[in-house]
This record gives C-alpha cells, structure tokens and sequence, in this order.
C-alpha cells in the first residue's frame, strides 16, 4: 500500500477499511487503518467494536511515527471507555494520553483531554476537579493557535454549567452558558443554540420565565408554528411547560405537538415516546381523561417487546394516575405495585453504578470530600425509600384490604432493603478506611511538596534579593544584620527541608520503594550506633503509589522502634516479591519484649502498623525472645 | 550575547535569578518561563544557550525534562535548579545531560562560577550539593564486608543442611511453603551463588556457619 493511499482513508467504509486492515502487513499502516476504524466505529456509535480497534492502534502506534495518531487515539479509546462506564480504563488511556501529548507536543490535544476529565469527573460527581480541568481547558483553549480547538470553547464553558447545574450553582451556571454563548455565537451557531438552550433552562429553573421564553424564541427564531431541527423541540418543549404555567393550555398542547410531529418525522424513537408520555401527562393535568386514555392505548400498540423501562414506568405511572381519577382504585393500586417494582429494579441498577462509580473515587480521591459523598448517598436512599412510601401510602389511603396486604408486602421489602444498607454500609467503612489512609498520605505528599516548592522557594528568592544589596555602599552598622539575615535565611531554608523530607520523602515518589529504603538505612547508618543492611530481591517494576508509600511507613516505624528502644547493635531489613506476593523481614539484636504484654496494649506504632497492613490485605507476625531479638514478618498482596 | 532562560512555576524566583544575574554578568537576554511545555516553546523560540531548570515543575519532574531538553539540543546548557535535592535525584540529573546543579539560596559567587563552568564545558555542582553527593556514594551499604543471615534464613538453611525438604521445613516452621521458597531463593541471591552446595561452603569460608 502506498503512502498516499494511506491517507485517503477518510472516504472509504469500515468494511472496506476492515479488509485492508487484515491484508496490510506493515505495522505503521495497521496502526492507521485501525485508527481509522476505530475512529469511525467511535462516530456511528459502535463502542465494542471502536474499543477493540482504538486498543489495537494504540499497541501498533506504540512503534509507528504517527504521534499524532497516537496520542488522539488513545483520548477516542478514553472516551470509548467512560461511555462503557469503565472510568478505570478510561482514566488509564486518558493519563497516557495526556503524559504522551506534552511529550510529543501536540499541545492541541491537551484542552481536548482536559475536557474529557472533566466530563468523566462530572459524571463520577467530583465537581471540584470536574470545575478545575473544564477551567483548565478553557485556559488551554484560549491560549491555542488552532481556529479547530478554539472552536470548542463552547463546549467546555456548557461543561462548566452543567457541573455548576449539578451541584445547584444555578446562578453561577447562567454566567457560563452566557459567556459561552457569547464565545461562540459568532462562530459555531450548533453550540450557540444549545447553549442557548441550556441558559433557557436555568432561567425556567431561577423562576425568570420570561427572559426563559425571550430566549426560547430566540432559538425558534420566532417560528412558533413549525420545529426545524431537534433544538427546536426542545425549545418547543419547554416552551410548552411555560405556556403550562400560564395556563395556556392551547399553546401548552401546541407546542407539544410540534414537538411531537418532528419527533415522528425524524424517526427519534426516544424523544417520540418522551413526549407521547409528556403529552399524556399534560391531558391529564387539563382534566382531559379521555384524551390520555386513548393516547396510553396508543402507546401500548406502538410499543415493541424490547423498548426501554424507562418508558414504561412514565406510561404505568400515567396509566395509574388516570385510574385514580376515574375512581377505580383497584386497578391503581395494581398500576401502581407494577410501577413501584419496575421502578425498584432500576434504582438498585443504579444503585450499584452509583457504588461502582464512588469506589472508583475513593481509590483516587481526596478523602473528606468523599466521606461527604458517602453521606449525601445515605442520605438520598433514605429519602428515595421515604419518597417510595408516600407515594404508596397516598395512592393506597381508602383501601383498606388492598392497603393491609400492601404493608405485609412492605414489611418484607424493608426488611431486604435493611440488609442491602447494612451491606453497604460494610463496604462504605471499608473504603472509608481505605480512603483515610489514602488521604493521609495524599495531604502529606501535598503538604511536602508545598513546603519544599513553595515557601522554600520564596525564602531562596528572599535571599537572592538581599543578596543583590550592593554591601560597599552599607554602613558598616548595617552590613552585620544584613549578613545576619542571610544566615538565618540559610537556616530556616534548612528547617524547612528535613521537615519537608520526613513528611515525604521526595525519593519515594521518584525512585521508588527500594531506592528510598536504601536511603533512610544509610541515612541511620550515618549515625553509627546501629548498623542497618538492607537487600532487596526479585523488586524488578515499581509497585503501585500507594502500597509503595504505606510500606515504607511501615518499615520506617519498625527502624525507628529499633532506634529508640531495642538496644541492638545490628539490624537487616529485607523485602522481596515473589509471583504477586510481598516478603518483609525487619531483624535486630536487640533485647527484644515480651509478647503477651505488648499484645494486651499495643503500642501506637503497632497500631498504626496493623492498621496499614489490614489495609493491604496482608499478614503481620511478631517474633520477640529477650536477649535475643525481635523479628517482625509481613506479607502483601500486591499486583 | 547569552540568551538565558529560566524554568521555575514561582515569577519571585524567576525575578531573583533574573536580579542575581544582573549582578553578575553584563550582556544577556533574559526568558522565563513557568512549566515544561512552556519550556520547551521558550528554548525553541528564543535559542536559549543556557537554561536553569527547577526540579519540581506542575507538569514534569526536572529530570524527565532535562532529558527532554538534552535530546532536542544538543549545545544547550542546563542547569539543575532545587531547594534542597537528595543525593541520587542529582546524579540522575547529571545522566540526563544536565550540565550543572545549584542551590536556589547559593551565594552570588556561586552563581558566577556555575556559569563560568557549564560555559567551558565543565560539569558543576554547587558545593553543598556535592559534599552529600560524595557521601551517598562513599557511605558504606552494608558496615560488613558481606551480608548477614536473618534468624529465619539461618533456621532454614540448618534444616535443609538435615535433608529436609521445603514443605517439610513449612511444616516444621509454620510457614507456608512459598514462603520456604522465596527464603531459599533469597538466600542464594544475597551470596550470588546457584545452589546450594556452594552456599553452605561460602558461608562456612566467611565465617557465617560452622
């Protein structure tokens, strides 16, 4: 295949593309064509099969020259991923994505990356580093040559709303969608409306229904009779909800019907059925039972066998609603259980995403703010499940039979629903645990590094500034304070470096477990008093951050009980992996304890220990005889 | 005229370089710029013949950027900027192609010899930094010659010395049998040997068993 074949890759279908993929032999032109396939799998919305080809092109980018490629395939397969709900592997290709686009310095991607960690932070619900990388973006954005990334300013700024929106910042939202709105009116009119759209909805939400409805013209153009395109059904939507409010029913069922025709015209199945459900509603909000009726028999004959439950549920709910308005309360309540059931399965669907979804979060993230999530969520199912019942109740009052049964039902439900918390609640105390340490180190690490770049850079830089004092032209009376400031300058800078170091130590993060391991045994060897050898084996790849930093507290501690209170002349510290096990050995000579005692109360350092290792699944035995010494084993799972 | 650049995410830094070096030489252009991406634009636009380089930037460690820098250009001098760095950050830095490594709160004499220095080729490190350099590679690993035996390993080989075998020995230690394994394993690797035959006759030559 030649070069210019290569890239005329763009017009041909993924079936044509496929048969080169699997008949070209030179692994460059494989990566390309599996980019390209990958690519366009991405843009119909085949998200397996875009997956299996993005994957395939990054292994064969990995010895190509196509940076380019490389580093937009890898963000495609980051996005494939997240719409898969997998944030593990979507975060892992996005990292790589990001590392890979400032070494190869494609700096156009580096607003586009950013863009996807904030979608995915948005829907993991850490708006705070949602808010920084769409902030991020923007910066990145603005600061980009490129007329095609500048075009997607737009698009973060609706982000940034959107996480605002989320979190019920409706004022600050507003601000963006207007400053997006502004950003891009001019450029890409597609964003402009949507953006437009998005400003119209917070307005309806702040209550300013008439700027609400000055701006949904705005996107219709005026054109209140037709929907040309799918912004103007949504538009049409709410303006319908507006027209409600006014109590305009001719214009509220105008609108959705509009809405409706182009729904039906464009084959948008979904939005179709929505607002064939929305329709229902608003009959029944009109008292209109008839209409409704005969637009639920409606739905029931187009609806197919595999149709969302989502759907459903508005149907059954509508179904319901108009049996309780006829007076047939039997048929309610039976309406009703099924829609309570339905609507059961779906929320613990999404109950167990929404579990799925904060563990990520735990292993990654600060732990305060999740500890937060973690009660927001206790505090939603409590309500959901309150919501639940005052939903029941209400319909079921007046029934009596039919409302004793329910609460026999009810009774067995609770007692399954108090298990599924108890459950959780388990596992939310685990990752809590897991979180703290987590944050423990990840404050230390922050502290540290804060301590060492920042203020220990502005005390260097005071000190470069006195130093440019011209002393020959000090009094003499001067010269010896100033010389004094230097000196305390150099002390304070001093100070602040070990202290920075013990809390962590810069080699850890950079060199890994053994290098700072060898460091600290050499950092006591220098004192003489004890000898500490240290051996490591089989320790060939660096471990994971966390299970790197924890063990070295857990060796540190264990030194510096030997230091203080062993009396021994010699120590050896040994680590080793073996398959996907870690060996610790931490010896002395020392005059060693006596078990029992130590086990009845053990020492804080002890504590603390066991506390890590519980955290790493691992082992911890003690082996003390006076006189002799003290020997302390530990094994770790690690991957 | 020299074009310097300096990296470093604090501008009071970037400033107190930038007076420290009006103080010291006459004619050069000055450029900074705040991360590594940033870096990398600056040298490229501005030909920078020499640059400081902070250890800790936002985007990249200064070692990965140094070694960035080196394989790009190769005339340029780079030299290692820090607070305070441990021993072995340094000599790292010093293998990426670095050219120099300084303190941020060195003396302005310093500064000048730096320069002097990586401008005719030579390596400099600023004199504290070198006295801990020197430590950490003459501090003795081990005090002893040879390493020791832990209390398990000696137990473990005096068992295997009676013939037992590894998940004997397990049974009789209550261990599990990887475990036993990776003792052995570890054993033979601290006294680079191969079996364990000519184990036991190092050990008995050191002294370590009788």
């Amino acid at each position: 295949m030649t070069l210019a074949s290569v890239y005329d890759l763009k017009s041909q279908s993924i079936k044509e593309l496929e048969i080169r993929y699997h008949s070209e032999r030179i692994d460059s032109n494989k990566a390309k064509l599996a980019f390209r396939i990958g690519e366009k799998h991405w843009f119909s919305r085949n998200i397996q099969e875009a997956i299996i080809y993005l994957k395939l092109a990054t292994e064969l980018n990995a010895s190509s020259k196509f940076k380019t490629n490389e580093v937009n395939g890898l963000h495609l397969l980051a996005n494939a991923y997240y719409k898969q709900e997998n944030y593990d592997l979507a975060f892992h290709s996005l990292d790589k994505a990001y590392a890979l686009a400032l070494k190869y310095q494609e700096f156009k991607f580096i607003p586009l990356i950013e863009f996807t960690y904030a979608t995915i932070y948005k829907i993991l619900g850490d708006y705070v580093k949602a808010t920084n990388f769409a902030i991020s973006s923007i910066k990145s954005i603005k600061k980009s040559n490129f007329q095609d990334v500048r075009i997607q300013i737009g698009y973060s700024y609706n982000m940034l709303g959107n996480i605002m929106e989320a979190q019920k910042q409706d004022s600050l939202a507003l601000e963006y969608y207007q400053t997006g709105y502004h950003e891009v009116k001019d450029i890409d009119p597609n964003q402009a409306q949507n953006l437009l759209l998005n400003l119209a909805n917070i307005h309806f939400k702040l209550k300013n229904y008439s700027e609400a409805k000055k701006i949904l013209l705005e996107v219709v153009e005026n054109d209140t009779i037709i929907c040309h395109s799918d912004d103007d059904m949504y538009a049409f939507l709410n303006l319908s909800e507006l027209a409600k409010l006014e109590n305009n029913k001719v214009k509220c069922l105008h609108y959705i019907n509009a809405a409706l025709e182009y729904s039906k015209s464009k084959n948008l199945d979904l939005d179709y059925h929505a607002i064939l459900n929305k329709l229902t509603s608003r009959y029944i909000d009109f008292n209109d039972i008839n209409k409704a009726d005969s637009l639920i028999e409606f739905i029931q004959t187009i609806k197919n066998q595999n149709e969302k439950k989502h759907l459903n549920l508005q149907n059954l709910l509508n179904q319901s609603k108009i049996a309780i308005a006829r007076g047939n309360y039997k048929e309610a309540y039976n309406l009703n259980a099924r829609y309570q059931q339905i609507k059961d399965s779906i929320s613990s669907a999404e109950q167990s995403k929404t579990i799925h979804k904060l563990e990520i979060l735990y292993r990654t993230e600060e732990k305060e703010h999740n500890i937060n999530q973690l009660k927001d969520m206790a505090i939603l199912e409590e309500t959901k499940k309150n919501r639940n019942y005052l939903i029941g109740g209400l319909l079921f009052l007046g029934l009596a039979t039919n409302y004793l049964w329910s609460v026999r039902n009810n009774k067995v439900k609770v007692k399954i629903h108090a298990e599924e918390v108890k459950n959780l609640m388990v596992q939310q105390q685990v990752v809590a645990l897991q979180s703290m340490i987590n944050g423990q180190e990840t404050e230390r690490t922050r502290i540290a590094r804060e301590l060492h770049d920042g203020l220990g850079g502005l005390l260097s830089a005071t000190k470069m500034h006195f130093m440019t004092i011209n002393q020959s032209k000090l009094e003499n009376s001067n010269k010896e304070p100033l010389q004094k400031c230097l000196e305390l300058l150099d002390r304070s800078n001093k100070d602040l470096r070990e202290i920075a170091h013990s809390m962590m130590p810069e080699i850890l993060l950079q060199k890994g477990l053994t290098s700072a391991l060898q460091s600290y045994c050499d950092q006591l060897n220098g004192s003489r008093i004890i000898s500490f050898e240290f051996h490591h084996f089989g320790i060939e790849s660096r471990l994971k951050n966390n299970v790197e930093i924890i063990i070295y507290r857990i060796i540190q501690e264990l030194l510096n009980n030997i230091l203080k209170h062993s009396n021994a002349s010699k120590a050896i510290v040994q680590i080793s992996k073996e398959q996907n096990k870690l060996f610790i050995t931490v010896e002395d000579d020392g005059i060693g304890f006596k078990l029992d005692q130590n086990d009845q109360q053990p020492s804080a350092g002890i504590k603390n220990i066991r506390e890590r290792i519980y955290y790493l699944n691992g082992n911890l035995s003690i082996d003390s005889k006076e006189g002799i010494g003290t020997t302390v084993y530990i094994e770790v799972a690690v991957d | 005229m020299l074009q310097i650049g300096i990296v470093d995410d604090h501008p009071i830094v970037q400033d107190g370089i930038h007076l420290i070096l009006k103080s010291i030489i006459n004619d050069f252009e000055f450029y900074s710029a705040e991360n590594g991406a940033k870096a990398l634009q600056m040298i490229e636009k501005q030909a920078i013949d020499l640059v400081f380089l902070d250890i800790s930037l936002p985007d990249i460690h200064g070692n990965e950027l140094c070694k960035q820098i080196r394989t790009n250009w190769k005339q340029i001098k780079i030299i290692g900027l820090s607070v305070h760095q441990e021993s072995a950050i340094v000599a790292d830095f010093i293998k990426n192609g670095g050219n120099g490594f300084i303190s941020k709160s060195a003396e302005r004499s310093e500064y000048l010899k730096c320069i002097e220095s990586v401008m005719q080729n030579q390596t400099y490190l600023g004199s504290e930094i070198k006295d801990d350099l020197l430590l950490y590679m003459i501090t003795p690993k081990e005090i002893n010659n040879f390493p020791s035996l832990t209390r398990r390993e000696r137990e473990i080989i005096e068992l295997l010395t009676e013939g037992l075998t590894g998940p004997q020995i397990a049974k009789a230690l209550f261990i599990s049998p990887l475990t036993v394994e990776t003792h052995r394993k570890n054993i033979l690797q601290k006294y680079q040997v191969n079996n364990f035959q000519s184990l036991i006759s190092k050990l008995r030559k050191l002294g370590i068993l009788n």
